[in-house]
């Protein structure tokens, strides 16, 4: 099915009358935001680590243009070639380029969001080149022909009959019981062991580049990208530009905060740091390491008022937290990037007017940038689009009148405390009448604010007598 | 396709729209070396005193397994046990790591191979740097001696350590590196391992074993005895 960001709305009343998907992704949010407390919790400090990792990361865009070229350097250095694309086409021809020229028919792919972006699977198949995702998630995604619906369960959509079942029917491994998840599990690892141990290249993202040692590292708890990027002859790092940390001890920075924010652990199952092809009498590690570094809109974004996304790291606590996305999952914003961070950056990297819903996706609650580690005001980034959305005459009919009849009321309290009261009276009628509409008191929060402080006049302070 | 060319071609562009973002009037220059935010702040609270209940009770936390021995000279029987123990066939991938290689496999009653030689279901042994009491990591770094292949390619991973070996943060091993390697060639993969593989991306239920090791016990012995 093609995606466009642009039916969000008809696309989130479907996620929302699905009741599978309902119930994993509820699940799956529970998991992931006591994981996110049990992470940050560990610590006493948090709030220090993330001030850390934040300075680590606007230092280094600050400086971007110093440190990429410190990066190539060193990546050379070591025995390594850099490319760079500007676009999501270009890292497509240099990647089935430099595979073509050695003879590479099959890969194996750790989990990469840049390949998401530039649909480098698709452009390898084409090109007769064969690729397996090596992620759990992303190959049961791939074999059904779907796309990721989390940043971290890319499969959360489905559930483990239907798993079984794909399973089953991709896999010619003769009769066997694949009711329990472990079963599951093995099976995935069994089959794409093989294509481990077989595929001549290997393919996977970056969580971070390390532009002193230039260095690449890779997080994961499934152990896949290190094989992609041990066994075959050729590696091939696919990484935004923005990716880049000064040192090792900024790359802990920022390790401390993706793993407790995601996994609730310390550290990933493993993370990774490596640095060129392999030297001399080593026999394991690549011969070829490639890093394809990607641009698509991110040096716009730097001399824009939205640098602050390019902070992001991709560790999913902001959708984890959001209540849009709690309810509608990641295929509703019919964009690689979903949750407040999708918001940001799809409309700035597919165009805003192809994007106008998004940035309207979103309660104001301030909830993401609360959890987000690197610190990054996504509600403010989000208010910023909408305002650009008023200014460009696209944003929906509906918000603009909406927005120009509170701005009208808002200018007279005592007829907008009217129409308020008359509302909430209202809600409450219906609400006795229909169970199904959420119960309503039947007073506005100002009215109810306006009694407490009449009764307790004399007593103190309003706010306290609310309280008491 | 000419690659290079286009690479060339992108990375002016890229670096001229940089720098027009970042405002820059000049190419920083060599006296103009951007200085990093100072060290990062460790997690609190800190590790004081012995290393070895903080490290053990992160690596526990996280599905792991830590055996304190009295000798290396024990290793074999004790791998040799679980072998058993787990009904697997009594073998182990060794690297070249003499230290390793010496000990009494054979009298223990494992077979010996290479990182080359790994079946799935096997077992491996490797000698790693240090444990990180912080996280509850072991280190590892690749070459002849312990090939990262028996990192990944494994299905029970034991790695041995002395328990002076435990270091209390991350920047630590940075140092261990440096002190090791100075500027000189870095091994190529330096590897942090936090427990056995899992993956919850089946209905988000935590499952031990996706790719890697399913698992995973470091072995504290002092070396002289
Ligand atoms: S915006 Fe912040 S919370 Fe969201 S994915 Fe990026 S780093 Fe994580």
């Amino acid at each position: 099915m093609p995606m466009s960001p642009r039916d969000f709305d008809s696309r989130a009343a479907d996620a929302m009358a699905d009741e599978q998907l309902q119930a994993n992704l509820k699940k799956l949010m529970i998991l992931l935001k006591a994981l996110h407390r049990q992470g940050t919790g560990s610590v006493t400090n948090f709030d220090e680590l993330r001030q850390c990792a934040s300075a680590v990361k606007k230092h280094t865009i600050e400086n971007l243009d110093y440190y990429l070229e410190q990066f190539e350097s060193r990546v050379i250095e070591k025995g390594g070639k850099v490319h760079y694309a500007q676009t999501c086409e270009d890292l497509n021809v240099i990647v089935i380029e430099i595979c073509k020229r050695r003879g590479v028919k099959t890969i194996v792919k750790g989990k990469s969001m840049v390949s998401e972006e530039t649909g480098l699977n698709k452009a390898l198949e084409a090109a007769a080149i064969e690729v397996t995702e090596t992620d759990m998630g992303e190959y049961i995604v791939q074999i059904a022909h779907e796309r990721p619906s989390h940043l971290v369960g890319p499969a959360i959509h489905k559930n483990r009959k239907e798993i079984a079942d794909l399973f089953l029917k991709h896999h010619d491994l003769g009769p066997r019981s694949l009711k329990e998840i472990p079963e599951i599990v093995a099976e995935g690892r069994r089959v794409l062991r093989e294509k481990f141990l077989r595929a001549d290249a290997g393919i996977t993202g970056a969580n971070v580049l390390i532009a002193e040692t230039g260095g690449v590292v890779l997080v994961t708890n499934e152990g896949n990208a290190d094989l992609c990027s041990t066994i075959p002859k050729m590696h091939i790092v696919v990484a935004g530009i923005e990716k880049l940390v000064p040192g090792l001890e900024d790359a802990g920075a920022v390790l401390r905060v993706l793993a407790r924010s995601l996994t609730g652990r310390a550290m990933s199952c493993y993370t990774s740091f490596l640095t060129g092809p392999r030297e001399g009498p080593q026999y394991c590690g690549p011969e070829e390491l490639h890093v394809v570094l990607l641009d698509n809109h991110r040096t716009e974004i730097i001399g824009s008022e939205f640098r602050d996304i390019l902070r992001c790291i991709r560790c999913s606590s902001c959708m984890n937290h959001c209540p849009v996305f709690g309810q509608t999952g990641g295929h509703a914003y019919g964009s690689v990037y979903s949750g407040p961070m999708g918001s940001v950056l799809t409309p700035i990297m597919e165009g805003i007017e192809n994007a106008a819903d998004l940035p309207d996706a979103c309660s104001s609650d301030g909830r993401c940038a609360e959890v987000c580690p690197m610190m990054i005001p996504l509600p403010d980034l989000l208010r910023r689009l909408r305002g650009k959305e008023r200014e460009l005459g696209i944003s929906k009919r509906y918000m603009r009148w909406g927005i120009s009849a509170y701005m009208t009321l808002a200018r007279f309290p005592r007829l907008y405390r009217t129409i308020t009261d008359a509302g909430a009276g209202a809600l409450s009628v219906l609400g006795h009448v229909n169970k199904s509409i959420p119960y309503c008191r039947g007073r506005t929060f100002f009215s109810l604010f306006a009694r407490q402080r009449r009764r307790s006049k004399g007593a103190g302070h309003g706010y306290r007598s609310l309280k008491q | 396709m000419d690659i290079e060319a286009l690479s060339n071609k992108n990375r002016r562009a890229i670096f001229e729209r940089l720098r027009s973002g970042l405002k820059r009037t000049d190419e920083i220059t060599g006296s103009e070396t951007p200085v990093p935010p100072g060290p990062p702040a460790h997690p609190n609270p800190e590790p004081d005193g012995d290393l070895f209940p903080y490290f053990r009770e992160a690596a526990i936390r996280i599905g792991g397994n830590v055996v304190q021995l009295e000798g290396w000279k024990k290793i074999p029987l004790h791998v040799a046990g679980i072998l058993r123990e787990k009904c697997e066939p009594m073998k182990v991938a060794l690297g070249a790591d003499e230290t390793i290689r010496s000990l009494p496999w054979k009298e223990a009653g494992i077979e010996v191979c290479d990182d080359l030689e790994i079946e799935s279901g096997q077992a491996g042994v490797s000698r790693g740097i240090c444990a990180v009491a912080e996280t509850g990591s072991v280190v590892f770094f690749s070459g002849i001696e312990n090939p990262t292949r028996i990192t990944f390619l494994v299905k029970y991973h034991f790695v041995v350590l002395s328990p002076d070996e435990i270091v209390p943060y991350l920047e630590d091993v940075w140092s261990i590196l440096r002190r090791r390697f100075g500027n000189g060639r870095w091994p190529r993969a330096v590897n942090f391992v936090n427990g056995p593989s899992a993956t919850a991306d089946v209905e988000a239920i935590l499952t031990v074993g996706a790719h890697g090791p399913c698992y995973f016990e470091v072995l504290f012995a002092d070396r002289a005895n």
